[in-house]
């Protein structure tokens, strides 16, 4: 998951058909009220999470990645059954609850941001910002667009990032969300 | 916002939680303090937002493949090559007889076509878009009055444009061209094995016939273009550069809008209204990875 686009489809290629992980998230998720479809979700929702938290250094190594991995599984059907019909809570779930209303709003107002920031990216400015926040030296991300020299990749991702911080710079509606006050 | 420099530049670290516990609180402390801080700590955590979707999305896109695609398990069971292995040899004996066949005919043609007077035209063969010309451009024979004619320039007048795009030409580094996922046995990839050995002849040979229908169309045009350059054909690499860089997709159209102009330096065509063109549209755009190359050439020229 740390190591290039092309190593990082191969895992997850491996963690959905040769782990056994998905099966049991399925299984999980369909013994506590939910059904394949819904344990198919919650498995790739996981594995973003999962994909997320490794990267960002967030796994403490204290069990194996598959009983975190799991874990995470277990943590976020409950979470959403319990967002979607409140049940009792079984000892082994009784965690406190993070999500407000008003949380979820601003969530939801983000998230509805962050699609409409998509909307008016270009594909290559996308990609471009992607496999740098994969962490991709200049020379991998080369690699991957097919640019001539790593100099190449650190232009545009540099031209990119620019134009990403142009974009947000001239939406007042954006700005207010991020409550962000431009020097005058 | 100067005397926070040091917390500016931690930025991505904060965000990323590596900072340690001290230096975390100290850029809390800052974000209180610096409203410009703040606004760019903002911005960033926006644009890994932004990013973090990407690669969630891209995620996503993976699973939806591999459950439309059959699993390793139920693929079907590889051909068994030991029940076609007669065939093989019979294909195999035949082709054998075949090139063996060819190379006896070739061997008996020869003497027949050295026996042609030298006074009869000699036969060139029809230059069609994208294929490889026998000869570098600069070594046609002269019984081509159409280029005789037009090339009026000296020596001296001409070699100075040429020696400034050779000089400002960067071949391409092959790794960066070959992708992540490399794949056996078709044509771009033995053009690429070809380019590695500088065997510009070859990589022109392979890729001539491929086709814009073709996904690696982009990649192998740009390749093309590259060896017809090194090759010295110099308005066939130019035009495949126009091509590339007409299709506007990025980032092939940006370099290839570099490459264009080198290409039309190194024919001799910098006078030309194309020329200009695709310089000033370089120079319209300041934010153009070859800008300031773009700006130098221009430079350079006007010295000239």
């Amino acid at each position: 998951m740390l190591g290039s686009v092309k190593q990082r489809e191969e895992i997850f290629a491996y963690l959905y058909q040769s782990s056994g992980w998905r099966e049991w998230v399925v299984r999980h998720v369909s013994y506590e009220g939910g059904d394949e479809p819904a344990g198919e979700d919650v498995f790739q929702e996981v594995l973003i999470l999962f994909d997320r938290n490794i990267r960002e250094g967030r796994f403490s190594k204290e069990s194996s990645l598959q009983t975190y991995f799991l874990g995470i599984a277990k943590q976020w059907w409950f979470n959403r059954r319990r967002v979607a019909r409140p049940v009792p809570l079984s000892p082994e779930y009784d965690q406190p609850v993070h999500d407000n209303p008003e949380r979820m709003a601003l969530r939801q107002e983000r998230q509805d941001m962050i699609e409409h920031i998509l909307s008016n990216l270009g594909e290559h400015c996308k990609k471009v910002l992607e496999l740098y926040k994969l962490s991709l030296s200049n020379e991998e991300i080369a690699q991957e667009l097919g640019l001539s020299s790593p100099e190449m990749a650190k232009k545009y991702t540099y031209r990119c990032r620019e134009k990403f911080k142009a974009f947000v710079l001239g939406r007042k509606d954006i700005l207010e969300h991020l409550d962000i006050q431009l020097e005058p | 916002m100067n005397n926070n420099r040091p917390y500016y530049e931690q930025i991505e670290a904060f965000l990323s939680g590596y900072l340690a516990p001290d230096q975390r609180a100290a850029m809390e402390k800052a974000l209180l303090e610096d409203s410009e801080l703040a606004r760019e700590v903002e911005l960033r955590r926006l644009e890994f937002d932004v990013s973090e979707a990407l690669i969630a999305q891209n995620i996503r896109d993976q699973l939806v493949r591999l459950r439309t695609s059959p699993s390793p398990e139920t693929q079907p069971p590889a051909i068994q090559p030991y029940k076609f292995r007669p065939l093989l040899w019979l294909i195999a004996a035949l082709l054998s007889i075949a090139a063996i066949g060819i190379y006896w005919w070739n061997q008996q043609a020869i003497p027949i076509i050295e026996k042609v007077p030298s006074s009869a035209p000699q036969q060139t063969p029809p230059v069609l878009e994208n294929t490889v010309p026998i000869q570098p451009q600069e070594e046609k024979p002269p019984t081509q009055p159409a280029q005789k004619n037009t090339s009026k320039k000296s020596k001296n007048e001409s070699a100075q444009p040429l020696a400034l795009a050779t000089t400002l030409y960067q071949r391409p580094d092959l790794e960066t061209l070959r992708g992540t996922v490399p794949m056996t046995n078709d044509v771009y990839q033995v053009a690429l094995s070809a380019w590695e050995k500088q065997d510009y002849v070859a990589v022109v040979a392979t890729l001539q016939n491929v086709t814009t229908n073709d996904p690696k169309w982009l990649r192998a045009a740009t390749l093309l273009a590259h060896a017809q350059f090194n090759l010295k054909y110099f308005a066939q690499a130019a035009q495949g550069f126009s091509a590339i860089a007409d299709r506007k997709i990025r980032p092939w159209s940006e370099e290839a809008e570099w490459y264009v102009l080198l290409a039309l330096l190194a024919d001799g065509k910098a006078g030309t209204t194309n020329f200009r063109t695709r310089l000033e549209q370089v120079l319209a755009d300041e934010g153009h990875p070859y800008f300031e190359e773009t700006r130098e050439l221009k430079a350079n020229l006007a010295k000239h």
